[in-house]
């Protein structure tokens, strides 16, 4: 089973979304597609899972030519599409999930068959759940493992990821290489979307580099460095920002008598979710909050965020003491704004214009006698978009239309421009390109410089150590270490969360 | 104070080269241009309008093969006297249907109405003649708001879903209604009880013109001020919303008040027009002012629609009710044509969606 991809080119207008993309993959081949956003890749790997029909070009599995009319055939086919947003259905149970459609021949449903049935397929990739569960009950990470599952028995011979890590924690992508690592024992071909770097050089066999649509380079990961790889993304001198933007933060001066922005003493949630934490922030300072997924650093934003008000402890903003927060806009009104880490689901409306994203949460800002003005709104937001160097082609398109960084980009400035003076930030960069991440980072940073505060809780170990001024490590609700200068590494912050695999 | 946005400031000349958009956009205006670059503003502006065109399609085409198809048969329906009929007759399902788009806006929707509107008609009867014309019209938009405030605190913070909530609401109201009529239809005989169907500027009735003012101030209000725009926003996404600090619930249950505020306002005045109070006034504008609603172009997902579009529907009904009266169509094939013509009207724009999409890809392609 090769599959082989020939001078692939999809065309809007006079854009070329895909020119000309050719390479060819082999059994048992992991293949990473990297570039920056809108460098095609979600294109490409829609144009083979037969959700986009190509312009030009053709594909052929094992020299038999296909055709792309629906992601019916492709299925048929053998090549199957994980999507960035799985769709699965909440109420069934695991087992159905993975045999849906199929109902393993069987005409009258039986769930105990069903499950005897699945067992094979979550065996085989080491799924380890009751299979008569409903899905609901699974972690975002089972779910990734159970749409391998069933790509398994629909016989998948090509299986596109799109970002399956974007929204993991360092273990469960782990834990997803290891299932990747026994499909290719198997002789399936993997495609595989990352923005994460790292995972690509040791979890994959060969890299496609796409940028503009056009494919600039396709070596083995074996020959590449971290610093290669983005210089063929970027397309220019291989200058990581990354770094600079920490250097940048910690050079600041240091306001004299510095403030406690934030205070939190003995603070605690009844569930467990967080025990006895104390912890003090100053103006001005980025604050990294770091764990493996539910050890209490999301717990510490969720009560900032007023999501989840603290049950025991002193909360003090700006060295005034407060009672628990018990909404966005009790939170709003103490001085925090929050950047939920859901930016589709939490933070946007779609189907709502660029502008309109940006200004809802203000909009009294831009009213006299309470009529809103809209010149004022424009005005703002053009001189926002050129701030953040925006990529789009009206204020008033949906904002879904956007690329991830882009998205984010209006996201983030819409809370930043409410100028509250601490800011609450999930996931400042989940499923964001190289090149925006690093703006943002940048972006941050200023803020930061003005005397904002900033507390943020990442997935992301590299954004973790780089963007901020210190990181606070948790593990099992407590606050476990506090690293900053020389003492904070990666490798520092993942002995201190307790994770067990070796520094990659 | 805050430098990055001195910096910004300083640097306009680095905006974008993009044309501002013409004034009196909605704010869910939806643009078919994918993120082409700045450049493209003027084809832009172009598909604008062909999109504005487009929107109006559904509810535009079946209000023009209504009036085809009742000016061939009637003689009599283009006439002032006529127009004037329909306008009148169409007062109190637009004032209802002004509340009602608030709600739909704002993602939710209201099916208390059926029974808030002889509820208030009822109560503005039984006032009337004790207090007098303007605090009976007081008290029953109060009573209205009383009942809209405690649907809406049920839905918010009783967290009981808004169908069931809104629909025992109707049920709550509309049996209200019976009892405080005691049944009875009652005949209005305080001599300023007509005031609402006296004859007011350009052969219209007062009513109709209080339906005109609020559709106007409602549909300013809604496009322009903070309040509006932020019904947009939960609209668009409640819990973005809720996350960003907004004040959801307020704003929704301000919704409920509005509603039922302006269903029992239609009521006292569908009342007063009828010199006659009945429990069984306005029954049936539940699914009517839904139904205009949605003519007008917005989604029952919330988010998207407008005023203008809401009283293109209201007026589209309202023709329909009219002509066939003329045509002396009995009242119950009425309500099977007007369900007809909903369905229909969705299904075009739906079939324009579709339309539209397919031409965009083949023009992409």
């Amino acid at each position: 089973m090769t599959l082989e991809v020939r001078e692939l080119s999809k065309t809007y207008g006079n854009t070329d979304a895909l020119a000309a993309v050719s390479f060819t993959a082999h059994p048992g081949q992991t293949l990473a597609i990297l570039g920056q956003n809108g460098a095609g890749k979600s294109t490409l790997v829609k144009i083979l899972a037969g959700v986009l029909p190509p312009t030009a070009g053709s594909v052929a599995l094992d020299g038999k030519p296909m055709t792309f009319s629906s992601p019916r055939d492709a299925l048929k086919a053998g090549i199957v599409l994980i999507p960035q947003e799985l769709a699965y259905l909440r109420s069934l149970s695991v087992a159905e999930n993975i045999l849906i459609g199929s109902w393993n021949g069987q005409r009258v449903v039986s769930q105990r068959r069903l499950a005897g049935a699945a067992a094979e397929f979550a065996e085989a990739i080491g799924l380890d759940v009751d299979l008569a569960e409903p899905m609901s009950a699974l972690t975002l990470a089972q779910c990734q493992l159970v749409e391998i599952a069933k790509a398994l028995s629909r016989n998948a011979r090509v299986v596109l990821l799109d970002e399956p890590t974007a929204a993991l924690s360092d273990v469960e992508a782990e834990r997803l290489f290891e299932v990747l690592e026994r499909l290719r024992r198997r002789g399936v071909i993997t495609l595989y979307i990352s923005h994460r770097l790292d995972e690509v050089l040791t979890h994959t066999d060969r890299a496609l580099i796409l940028r503009d649509g056009r494919s600039v380079a396709c070596y083995d990961t074996a020959d590449a460095s971290r610093a290669r790889l983005i210089g063929d993304m970027i397309g220019g001198p291989t200058a990581e920002s990354e770094p600079a933007t920490a250097a940048a933060g910690s050079g600041r001066p240091s306001t004299d008598g510095p403030a406690a922005a934030i205070r939190l003493s003995a603070v605690s949630h009844r569930g467990g979710g967080l025990a006895d934490v104390s912890m003090t922030v100053t103006a001005g300072e980025i604050v990294g909050l770091f764990g493996v997924r539910g050890s209490g650093h999301e717990a510490v934003i969720r009560t900032l965020a007023g999501l989840q008000p603290h049950d025991a402890g002193q909360l003090e903003i700006g060295g005034v003491p407060r009672r628990p927060l018990r909404s966005p806009l009790h939170a709003r009104k103490a001085g925090v704004a929050y950047v939920p880490g859901d930016r589709k689901k939490q933070g946007l409306a779609l189907d709502q214009s660029l502008r309109q994203n940006l200004t809802a949460p203000q909009l009294g800002r831009f009213a006299s006698l309470g009529k809103v003005s809209r010149r004022r709104e424009q005005e703002f937001f053009e001189t926002v978009a050129s701030r953040l160097r925006l990529k789009y082609a009206a204020s008033t398109q949906p904002i879904r239309e956007l690329s991830g960084g882009n998205q984010q980009k209006i996201l983030l400035a819409s809370r930043i421009y409410m100028q509250t003076p601490i800011l609450i930030i999930d996931e400042p960069t989940r499923g964001v390109d190289v090149g925006a991440r690093s703006e943002i980072h940048a972006l941050l940073a200023e803020v930061a410089a003005t005397g904002t505060t900033i507390v943020f809780a990442t997935s992301d170990l590299k954004e973790a150590v780089s963007l901020s001024d210190r990181l606070l490590v948790f593990q099992a609700g407590r606050l476990v270490d506090s690293l900053s200068g020389a003492d904070k590494t990666e490798a520092n912050a993942l002995s201190a969360a307790g994770q067990q695999f070796e520094v990659r | 104070m805050d430098p990055i946005r001195n910096t910004a400031a300083a640097m306009p000349a680095q905006a974008p080269a993009a044309a501002p958009p013409p004034a009196g956009v909605e704010p869910d205006a939806v643009e078919a241009g994918a993120a082409a670059p700045p450049a493209a503003q003027a084809g832009w502006v172009v598909s604008r309008w062909r999109k504005l065109l487009v929107q109006s399609l559904g509810v535009g085409l079946c209000y023009a093969i209504v009036l085809v198809f009742f000016s061939v048969k009637l003689d009599n329906f283009f006439t002032t006297a006529n127009v004037e009929t329909i306008l009148d007759g169409a007062a109190l399902l637009g004032i209802v249907a002004v509340g009602q788009t608030y709600l739909i806006v704002g993602g939710g929707f209201d099916l208390s109405v059926g029974g808030v509107v002889p509820l208030g008609a009822v109560v503005f009867g039984s006032l009337l003649s004790r207090f007098g014309l303007v605090p009976a019209m007081l008290l029953t938009v109060a009573v209205g708001a009383g009942v809209g405030l405690v649907t809406g605190l049920i839905v918010t913070y009783g967290k009981i879903n808004a169908l069931i909530t809104t629909l025992g609401m109707l049920s709550i109201a509309g049996g209200a209604a019976y009892i405080v009529a005691n049944g009875q239809t009652n005949e209005l005989t305080s001599p300023s009880a007509g005031f609402w169907g006296n004859a007011a500027p350009l052969g219209l009735q007062t009513g109709t013109w209080a339906f005109i003012i609020l559709a106007v101030v409602g549909g300013l209000f809604l496009k322009f001020s903070v309040y509006g725009r932020s019904v947009y926003t939960i609209g668009g996404n409640r819990e973005a919303a809720e996350l960003a600090g907004l004040r959801v619930n307020a704003i929704a249950i301000s919704g409920y008040v509005l509603s039922a505020a302006c269903a029992a306002f239609g009521g006292a005045i569908s009342a007063s027009q009828l010199l006659a109070s009945a429990p069984s006034i306005g029954t049936d504008t539940t699914l009517n002012s839904i139904a205009a609603v949605v003519l007008g172009g917005a989604a029952l997902t919330g988010g998207v629609g407008g005023m203008s579009g809401t009283i293109l529907g209201v007026l589209l009904l309202g023709t329909i009710a009219d002509g066939l009266a003329l045509l002396q169509v009995a009242s119950f094939y009425q309500t099977v044509i007007t369900g007809a013509v909903l369905l229909v009207a969705v299904g075009f724009s739906r079939a324009r969606d579709v339309l539209a999409l397919s031409s965009f890809v083949r023009r992409r392609i």
